[in-house]
């Protein structure tokens, strides 16, 4: 039998994680997604996909640039870019086993960023610098916003016991089901290397780019049209 | 080619989102509990002698032994589409979850196949199989498809349809070529329902070839896509490359 056949036939009993299985045996069922909810999800999947792509591709444009020039940069870039190259596959694997649609617009968020990635290295290590403050300030709350509503939006949900019935008032461990719960700790994890590379920037003379503020606001507004149009294309 | 594209982007109620692990009854082709569902899956036995015909849904409710004014919910929905339309829809959703218990069989023929695209031929053929019983009847079902007035909530449902193919099949693209794909195996797959039509081959066997060449010919074009992007990637560092001498030359 093919991979594929196997993950196709594994996918009908999904094994439930062991926090719920202590409780409740693997027995633990979850009510539907509403429309609203689902929509959501397939969003947050398309825009972080393409986000994480534009990340890497803006290192990649980084590194191209100033990994000759400035060697001692080279293993920093490199930490940062490893990163968002393990974010974007964490997000790729996602889009393709929850069967979102990725942005249309694929192509275009790699021109771009790549196109942002080298052209501030041209400028110097600061503008590249600064452009990385700029580019993960506007990720890192994004993710933030993204977070808040799945913990607030996704409550309703009914879970239920071996019996199918109705658990009036779950345990912690168990209210979310372990795609969510392991969807809001992927985001948070992310969230924290992306502050980390803001830190990692500063460190690295950003705040020197100072005659680049209208640059570094630029780039901010282009993130967040970015972070729009992927949403929905 | 965006105009064909453009119907792969959602805006109606009909194609899906997200698809759930831990909340399985979010992916549900039909809702088996809903009443109108359980009409129209009970009209289906109809259609082989009836045709797609609002008579069957007619037929259906007297069976189930439902009061006459039933009709209204299903002939009072917002959209206002019409009973044959809605007996089409469903009859299609129908076949398409046959095709999912299909590939859910482990004993089914399907898993032995290795390869991504003769997957895709064998599931368009599996598919069209379920066209057989009601052959006679499916052109006047497919002309209700198409007239304007529908035709995007069946866009849509020929967008689900080959990408559950396309799924089934073991695609992970995760970037245009996940487009070129769903759209590839929709033209094959209409291309192939409309010669079935006037197939008269014993067991369709003309059809059958007819699938297999237009999936062959398919083959191998999510690939260009990707290599046309690495070249223009290697090409990009050309380019930087480039724009830096000029710019140190001042
Ligand atoms: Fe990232
Ligand atoms: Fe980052």
């Amino acid at each position: 039998m093919s991979i594929v056949s196997k993950r196709l036939l594994s996918s009908a009993a999904p094994p439930l994680e062991a926090a719920a299985k202590k409780f409740y045996g693997d027995k633990v069922s979850y009510g539907s997604l509403s429309k609203a909810q689902k929509a959501f999800l397939d969003r947050v999947i398309r825009v972080d996909q393409a986000g994480e792509l534009g990340a890497n591709y803006i290192y990649f444009g980084q590194y191209t640039v100033l990994a000759t020039k400035y060697p001692h940069l080279k293993p920093v870039l490199q930490h940062m870019w490893d990163q968002e190259i393990h974010h974007h596959d964490t997000f790729n694997k996602l889009q393709t086993q929850r069967r979102v649609r990725p942005s249309i617009l694929t192509p275009l968020w790699k021109v771009g960023a790549f196109g942002i990635g080298v052209s501030t290295a041209l400028i110097g290590k600061e503008a590249a610098m600064a452009c990385t403050v700029a580019v993960e300030t506007v990720i890192g709350g994004h993710y933030n916003q993204q977070l808040r509503i799945l913990m607030n939006q996704y409550q309703d949900i009914p879970v239920y016991d071996e019996h199918g019935k109705e658990i009036a008032e779950p345990d912690m461990e168990i209210k979310d089901s372990p795609e969510l719960t392991s969807l809001k700790d992927l985001i948070s994890q992310f969230r924290d290397e992306e502050l980390e590379h803001l830190d990692t920037a500063i460190e690295h003379d950003a705040e020197k780019a100072v005659p680049y503020m209208l640059l570094t606001e630029a780039i901010k507004l282009v993130c967040k049209g970015a972070i729009w149009t992927a949403e929905r294309v | 080619m965006f105009k064909q594209v453009r119907a792969y982007i959602p805006k109606a109620r009909g194609v899906r989102f997200y698809h759930s692990i831990d909340h399985p009854s979010s992916n549900l082709i039909v809702n088996p509990d809903s009443i109108e569902s359980t009409i129209l899956t009970n009209s289906l036995k109809h259609i082989p002698k009836y045709g797609f015909n609002s008579y069957c849904v007619t037929k259906s409710i007297q069976d189930l032994k439902y009061p006459d004014s039933i009709h209204s919910v299903l002939t009072s929905n917002a959209d206002g589409k019409s009973l044959e339309f809605q007996l089409m829809l469903h009859w299609l959703r129908i076949q398409r979850s046959k095709l999912h218990e299909h590939i859910m069989d482990p004993a089914s023929e399907f898993h032995s196949i290795e390869n991504e695209y003769e997957r895709v031929s064998y599931l368009i053929k599996q598919r069209l199989q379920y066209n057989e019983p009601i052959i006679k009847k499916l052109s006047y079902g497919l002309s209700q498809l198409s007239t304007p007035y529908n035709l995007s909530q069946s866009l849509e449902e020929l967008h689900n349809l080959s990408d559950d193919i396309v799924y089934y099949a073991g695609d992970e693209s995760n970037d245009f070529a996940w487009y070129t794909k769903r759209a590839g195996v929709s033209s094959i797959y209409v291309a192939s329902e409309l010669y079935m039509l006037s197939d008269t081959s014993e067991n369709f066997k003309n059809t059958k070839e007819f699938v297999d060449n237009r999936v062959r010919g398919f083959d191998g074009l999510g690939g260009v896509y990707n290599n046309i992007e690495q070249w223009g990637a290697f090409n990009a560092i050309g380019l930087v490359n480039l724009v830096k001498s000029q710019w140190m030359r001042g």
